[in-house]
């Protein structure tokens, strides 16, 4: 039958309302999971290096459990499971006049708690890589825990923090399809309703497939420039701020291959 | 100020110790220093005067024995004749007024020597950020830096690091400084650079303590010299009897094993 050339590019270019709103989903599930992940990762990394003995244990038993069970598995139990237990059952929300189905918000939180245990461990090693003397030297100038914490170890722990965790989004944006198992219309079910219907099974998944590979391609440019950003200190030349630091990383100039890494 | 607050000691610690575990750093040691005055500490490496140093701002705290600053009892609150530990916050502000200075410079990498210099003025202080930069450029020009205000630590030489620690100390407005090894971490070359900033610094009145291996530097700027070994204060002298002829045994013995 052969591979439907006019169908596939039909696809891409005119995706249609249906699949720009799926994709649309696609995306504020990724961000919102990754933001509210982060969030979970700061309070547990934090966390697991308080003085506290049982908040440490706590955790670093919630990295220790999570980290152990599948997201498929955590999205099911999320949604289907704990409503089939008549514990908890998500409801359509609508937040200034946008519809949040009961699917997508099971499927935010379960990606978010997925991705906190794994971000906690980014965020401790982060953490732990800041140089005592920095934080001496904060303490010294008579700057609280607080200030110290937020002026000087989360922006240095964030250099070491960024790389990992533009690698844990790109995992992210692709694992969103998982997603489709408890019924969120992402792009990925969308496509597998269409081709029980048209049967262009294989162009269809390419579609999907260059889909995904485009939101990654670009998470990494703004990875690039966020790294630039906070390796303002070390780069050959001064880079100021969030607009020059996307110029640097946009612009070719000899050698700028070797300069980006 | 009057003429009693010029008689209290800036400085006065009366028996510190302190203790790493089972090994005693501090083995009860009192020093005094007047306003203005400038207080070298020398000795050998474990002897325990950056131990001491750090006690003084409370990035160490010590278990017995008073440091006053002031009039300001550091770390503790004295309850019917006992001490009682201070809180984090109290701790915290007690250090604003108490300038140090690291031997590994210690700023902060991810801001530009302005940024390191405003910084705390601004949050801690809660100074406007115009004047607070107005102070740190003045300050820049003071230890010879102004050409490096927007440039990134990393990009600076071992000296100039120092310099502008010692500019963004300065912009606290302490009424203390304390040095620990201002230049062991330095080339020959950049060592006469932040030494001069210290000496510049001491004629204008500003009282230091500071830990150094610099015994020429000692002696030209020192107004009382230290010899601390083994947690313990062995000699205090002012320069000229410290490193003469006549100085104890103890002094010619530590002079003559760094020679």
């Amino acid at each position: 039958m052969g591979f439907d050339w006019s169908f596939f590019l039909d696809r891409i270019l005119n995706p249609g309302e249906p699949y720009l709103l799926a994709m649309g989903r696609t995306v504020a599930m990724a961000v919102l999971a990754m933001l509210l992940g982060l969030l979970i990762g700061l309070v547990v990394g934090f966390g697991r290096l308080s003085r506290l003995a049982p908040v440490r244990a706590a955790s670093a038993f919630y990295v220790w459990l999570i980290r152990g069970i599948p997201v498929l598995v955590l999205l099911v139990m999320l949604f289907s499971g704990m409503a089939a237990a008549g514990l908890f059952r998500f409801t359509d929300v609508n937040l200034f006049g946008l519809k949040l189905t009961a699917s997508f918000q099971a499927a935010v939180i379960g990606l978010a708690i997925h991705e906190g245990a794994y971000m906690a461990e980014i965020v401790r090693n982060g953490i732990q890589a800041v140089a005592r003397g920095q934080i001496e030297a904060a303490k010294s100038l008579g700057m609280s825990s607080w200030l110290v914490t937020w002026r000087v170890v989360i922006p240095q722990a964030a250099r070491v923090i960024v790389p990992p965790l533009g690698n844990d989004f790109n995992h992210m944006l692709k694992t969103t399809s998982l997603a489709s198992v408890i019924g969120v219309q992402e792009i990925f079910l969308l496509t597998e309703g269409m081709s029980a219907t048209t049967f262009k099974t294989f162009e269809l998944l390419t579609v999907v497939a260059l889909n995904y590979l485009l939101l990654t391609t670009i998470w990494n440019v703004i990875q690039g420039v966020i790294e630039t950003r906070l390796r303002a200190h070390e780069l050959d030349q001064p880079v100021y701020g969030w607009w020059q630091s996307l110029r640097y990383y946009l612009m070719p100039r000899p050698g700028s291959v070797e300069r980006r890494r | 100020m009057s003429a009693e607050a010029l008689a209290v000691p800036m400085v006065r610690a009366i028996g510190v110790r302190k203790w790493f575990g089972e090994h005693e750093v501090l083995k009860g040691v009192s020093l005094k220093v007047a306003r203005g005055e400038v207080l070298c500490i020398i000795g050998p490496s474990g002897s325990g005067k950056s131990t001491f140093l750090r006690c003084i701002n409370q990035l160490e705290s010590y278990e017995d024995g008073r440091i006053i600053v002031g009039e300001q009892l550091i770390g503790y609150r004295e309850v019917g004749g006992r001490l009682k530990a201070l809180s984090t916050r109290e701790v915290v502000a007690q250090r604003r007024r108490i300038g140090m200075v690291f031997q590994q410079f210690n700023l902060f990498w991810h801001m530009t020597v302005l940024q390191n210099i405003v910084e705390a003025p601004i949050r801690v202080l809660g100074e406007s950020p115009a004047v607070a930069r107005q102070r740190a450029l003045t300050l820049l020009e003071r230890v010879g830096l102004s050409a490096k205000a927007d440039a990134y630590p990393m990009k600076l030489s071992g000296g100039q690091q120092q310099r502008a620690a010692i500019a963004r100390a300065l912009a606290m407005q302490p009424e203390l400084m304390l040095f620990d090894e201002p230049t062991s971490a330095l080339d020959p070359e950049t060592t006469g650079e932040v030494l001069s900033v210290i000496s510049e610094l001491a004629a204008s009145g500003m009282t230091m303590i500071i830990v150094t291996h610099e015994m020429g530097f000692a002696r030209q700027i020192a107004n009382r010299v230290v010899l601390m070994e083994d947690g313990e204060v062995r000699h205090e002298a002012v320069p000229a009897d410290f490193f003469g002829p006549d100085t104890t045994v103890r002094v010619k013995a530590f002079l003559s094993s760094i020679h």
